[in-house]
């Protein structure tokens, strides 16, 4: 039967290559190693351990290095090692880099404080003698001297304290308490914060002359 | 035009006596075991059997020509080596390829491989000039010759181990120690890539 990896004419055609064959010499070597192998008494490998394909030539059975069993401590070592890095790490660098710093929210209706930017005194590092002197003597000198060191940005406009509804409801509340005084401050402040919210008239009448 | 199956068994080198009728029936491995027991005609026969259809897949599958005597030799020290030992639970003539054949992977890998069989490709086995052979014939004998040498190692192995040292699938499947499935692709593409480089050339002879 011809297969799909049978042709013929093709298989013809590498039958004709010529063919390289072994030389006399290599065939008188061949047999000239036979007879000196016969001739020569041979270790008997057991049969039961049989022959694999690349034994050695020379029939001396070589076996490789029994394998160095791994002890307990060198099986754990890189990974001890890796825990004992990331601890040290932890503990230097804190847990706040890490996300351990818990969220602070702030409270509906709770005013918050604003954020009091850092005056250029409590900033600036305790100037040693000789550079306090400095700053006294000299308006630019103390710029140039303290500007480095506080580098803050311009101060941002106090954002609003509360809710414009929230704060009138507050306001309302002082009124009614008898805090007219604080109900007027903290009206003041309400306007600032919101100079063009609609306030209802009669409220309005009550905190203003 | 000879097939390749008339190639088998090759004719017997000049340098070897010929062997009484009682050895030539007998089996290859009956042969080794009688050698393993010191009898040296056996080993002739043997020899006789094999030493070509080896000496062609060594040749055609060594990248260096210098290392086929060498690694044919060693294949056949290691038979004398082994034959004590010699249980004949697989056939003999697979055995004695794989032999060889891993004695080639480890020369492959002690020694740098060359990317083709350069060596080889450039010393295709000389031609004697009879009246028959035509230009014709021996242009595509170089075509051939280049073609196979241009086949992957997987199925030049298993081509040459068909083609030339008439082995079956199974035989070439042991050898090799790939599924006969395998070998059966191997073959196909090789014997495609052979056809498909012989009619690009003109060569290859069909309508």
């Amino acid at each position: 039967m011809i297969t799909d990896y049978q042709d013929e004419e093709l298989g013809a055609l590498l039958a004709s290559l010529p063919q390289p064959s072994p030389g006399a010499e290599l065939d008188a070597a061949i047999l000239a190693d036979a007879e000196t192998a016969l001739a020569t008494p041979v270790a008997v490998i057991p049969a039961a351990k049989g022959v694999a394909a690349n034994d050695s030539a020379d029939g001396a059975v070589r076996t490789l290095p029994a394998k160095k069993t791994t002890d307990y401590l060198t099986r754990w070592r890189i990974p001890l090692g890796l825990a004992a890095a990331v601890l040290l790490t932890f503990n230097l660098v804190g847990g706040d880099f890490f996300g351990h710093k818990q969220a602070q929210f702030p409270v509906v209706g709770e005013p918050r404080d604003p954020p009091v930017a850092p005056s250029e005194a409590d900033m600036a590092p305790p100037a040693p003698p000789v550079q306090a002197e400095a700053m006294r003597a000299e308006p630019s000198v103390r710029r140039a001297m303290t500007a480095p060191a506080v580098s803050q940005p311009a101060p941002m406009p106090a954002p609003p304290k509360l809710d414009a509804s929230v704060w009138l409801v507050k306001i309302d509340g002082l009124l009614k308490a008898g805090q007219a005084p604080a109900a007027k401050q903290e009206w003041a402040a309400f306007r600032q914060a919101y100079p063009d919210y609609p306030v209802e008239k009669q409220l309005q009448r009550q905190l203003e002359p | 035009m000879m097939h390749a199956r008339r190639l088998w068994p090759p004719p017997a080198s000049a340098t070897l006596v010929r062997m009484p009728d009682t050895l030539q029936s007998t089996t290859d491995e009956e042969l080794m075991l009688r050698y393993g027991g010191g009898d040296l005609p056996s080993f002739r026969e043997l020899y006789r059997r094999h030493s070509q259809g080896l000496y062609r897949f060594v040749a055609w599958r060594s990248p260096r020509r210098a290392w086929v005597d060498e690694i044919v030799q060693d294949a056949w020290a290691s038979l004398h080596a082994a034959r004590a030992g010699y249980q004949p639970q697989a056939a003999f003539r697979t055995w004695l390829y794989q032999i060889a054949r891993n004695r080639l992977i480890d020369m492959l890998r002690q020694k740098e491989p060359l990317p083709l069989d350069i060596e080889v490709l450039a010393e295709v086995p000389h031609e004697a000039h009879t009246p028959q052979q035509t230009f014709e014939q021996k242009q595509r004998h170089a075509l051939l010759h280049a073609a196979i040498a241009l086949l992957p190692v997987e199925q030049k192995e298993a081509l040459v181990l068909q083609q030339f040292s008439a082995m079956s699938v199974n035989e070439i499947a042991v050898v090799t120690g790939a599924e006969p499935e395998t070998v059966k692709s191997r073959l196909r593409y090789a014997m495609q890539k052979l056809r498909a480089q012989l009619d690009a050339s003109g060569a290859g002879g069909r309508a």
